[in-house]
């Protein structure tokens, strides 16, 4: 992927997060990359399954589970900088 | 354990003392109703035994829960005092000035400097417990469990010591727990399901290993297998994800792994079928019960099944019968409403004496909300609740209460909530809105999902939603929720 195709990536990753945060009774109003989305109360097992089922639709891949840690996905940087390896 | 924090069984009950002391310090006179809002830690632990070695009554609250439901069960069980572990989860309007710190270093060794537990008091405390019932309260009342039923609000069930020595006991005897035991709990400990366990693992003098939540499973993975957790118990749904996703590191927990056990939800054959092949020397068993008498029947897994649909026989010391409509006993292999009597059975519901007149039948029998049969040999073969409530991956949903939930928005017309089968598969069943929009009023659910969750707990949050012109009614003008669910199935 591009380096510029990141900026829409961050989009879409924002929308979804906000969508998600909203199903949770959670308000996402400028979320900052490094904030702890389990802290915020976002991801639980079943909500973070959702969201890595829903970025391996999104770019037809396949996130292995032993990928699935909070260094990877514990923050928006997180995820940002595993999905610039992998794509 | 929890993560990097070891504690000694001296340390633990010391540190159940301090919390006691510090309740007592506080204010807190035996049977107050404690509240305890806290994610799954050696902390959860302490300040549980700590309010029961004060002698008040612990009220287990869903962390995860927005505040105007926190709201509801202070006022519920009349709450004197709650225990939480990070105070912006009380909210703000409905607690007194003066908060208690309990510092977590001073009481439990190897917390982090900065962790405490707040002990506050609700606002309105004083005036609540003048509502508290008093003769139907047991004597000796340890702790109130809310459980989703048939009516809109969730209910609290009673549960006394004597209900939870024999529960605790009921495990350690299942599974055969000993001190060299080690027991990893990775459900939320606000639930009955979860409670349990520590309660046997410390009757059995076991090891307690505690996962704050399944959120990373091969972190969680990781931890039992470095940690050769001997037995675990789960929801179908969260194996499911273990066997989908994790089946590698799963089956390295082979070799000290000696049992799991699966409950709250019916489990899939397929499942159970998986995790024995992942686990061929542990023993994985399937469970039934319900809050308010806990474990009722339990069966290992067989190949081949020898009774396909079973969920076992009842745990020693439970009776169980099929009734009919005017609660006759029913020969075995007849379909019927299925009651049982224990000593693990609930007192009742708080302050709630016609649903405890329902939920008691007499001379010790309680009804259950499940219909089945009972075969030759006392097999027990479910065949589904005779209410709407949904269980959604293992945690139950009253419709009511996300009807009662949704008609506050002021664009809705009318609702019907219902069960439906998840689309993924993985949780069962999720729960399905059915809405009328008001006249001229435009409904996303995006913004009936917003609502609902402000004033629900997560699980209870509708996964879908359909926005209708009317809803069909029975000859009465109840909403027909047969109708609908045969509409959902054809897809219309």
């Amino acid at each position: 992927m591009p380096a510029t195709d990141f900026a829409s990536l961050e989009t879409t990753l924002r929308e979804y997060l906000e969508r998600l945060a909203d199903s949770r009774g959670k308000s996402l109003p400028n979320l900052g990359r490094n904030e702890q989305l389990v802290d915020r109360g976002i991801f639980d097992s079943m909500s973070l399954l959702d969201f890595v089922v829903f970025i391996e639709k999104l770019f037809g891949i396949k996130i292995p589970g032993e990928d699935v840690h909070p260094e990877n996905f514990g923050s928006l940087e997180a995820i940002m900088r595993y999905l610039q390896e992998r794509l | 354990m929890d993560g990097g924090q070891r504690l000694s069984f001296t340390q633990l009950h010391a540190a159940a003392r301090a919390v006691a002391a510090r309740v007592r310090a506080a204010g807190v006179l035996p049977g107050d109703r404690v509240g305890l809002v806290c994610d799954n830690s050696a902390a959860f632990v302490a300040a549980y035994l700590g309010i029961l070695e004060s002698g008040a009554v612990v009220v287990p609250v869903n962390p995860s829960a927005p505040p105007v439901v926190l709201q509801g069960a202070i006022e519920d069980a009349a709450m004197r005092w709650l225990i939480a572990d990070d105070p912006a989860r009380l909210g703000h309007g409905a607690l007194s000035s003066s908060p208690v710190e309990l510092r977590l270093d001073e009481i439990l060794p190897g917390s982090p400097p900065s962790g405490s537990l707040t002990l506050v008091s609700p606002s309105a405390g004083a005036g609540l417990a003048q509502a508290a019932p008093r003769a139907s309260v047991p004597d000796d009342l340890q702790a109130i469990v809310y459980t989703g039923g048939t009516t809109g609000k969730p209910k609290g069930v009673m549960l006394t010591g004597a209900a939870l020595r024999e529960v605790a006991e009921a495990g350690v005897a299942m599974l055969g727990l000993c001190s060299s035991d080690r027991v990893g709990i990775i459900t939320p400990l606000h639930h009955l399901y979860a409670l349990r366990e520590v309660d046997a693992a410390l009757r059995a003098g076991a090891c307690l290993m505690l996962a704050r939540t399944l959120t990373f499973p091969a972190s969680v993975l990781r931890q039992l297998h470095d940690e050769r957790v001997t037995y675990l118990s789960g929801v179908p749904s969260g194996f499911a994800l273990l066997v989908e996703r994790y089946s590698e590191a799963l089956s390295r927990c082979r070799d000290h792994l000696r049992a799991v056990t699966l409950g709250t939800a019916p489990c899939p054959p397929a499942l159970a079928a998986a995790l024995a092949s992942l686990l061929p020397r542990t023993r994985v068993i399937l469970t039934y019960g319900m809050t308010e008498a806990s474990r009722v029947c339990y069966r290992d897994v067989e190949a081949p099944d020898p009774r396909p649909g079973s969920i076992g026989r009842p745990y020693p010391g439970v009776e169980l019968r099929a009734l009919d409509e005017r609660a006759t006993p029913l020969p075995p292999g007849s379909h019927g409403r299925i009651a049982l009597r224990t000593a693990m059975a609930a007192a009742g519901y708080w302050n709630r004496p016609e649903a405890t007149r329902d939920l008691q039948l007499g001379d010790g029998w309680i009804q259950s909300p499940d219909h089945g049969y009972i075969d030759e040999d006392g097999y027990l073969f479910l065949q589904g609740r005779v209410d709407d409530v949904i269980n959604s991956g293992g945690e139950k949903v009253s419709p009511d209460e996300v009807e009662a939930a949704l008609r506050g928005h002021p664009q809705v017309a009318d609702c019907a909530v219902l069960r439906a089968d998840d689309p993924d598969g993985r949780l069962g069943q999720i729960v399905l809105a059915v809405v009328v929009p008001a006249l001229g009023a435009h409904l996303a659910a995006d913004a009936l999902t917003r609502f609902c969750a402000s004033r629900l707990e997560p699980y209870k949050v509708p996964r879908a939603f359909r926005i209708v012109g009317s809803l069909p009614r029975t000859p009465l003008g109840k909403v027909d929720r047969g109708r609908l669910r045969a509409a959902e199935d054809e897809g219309t």
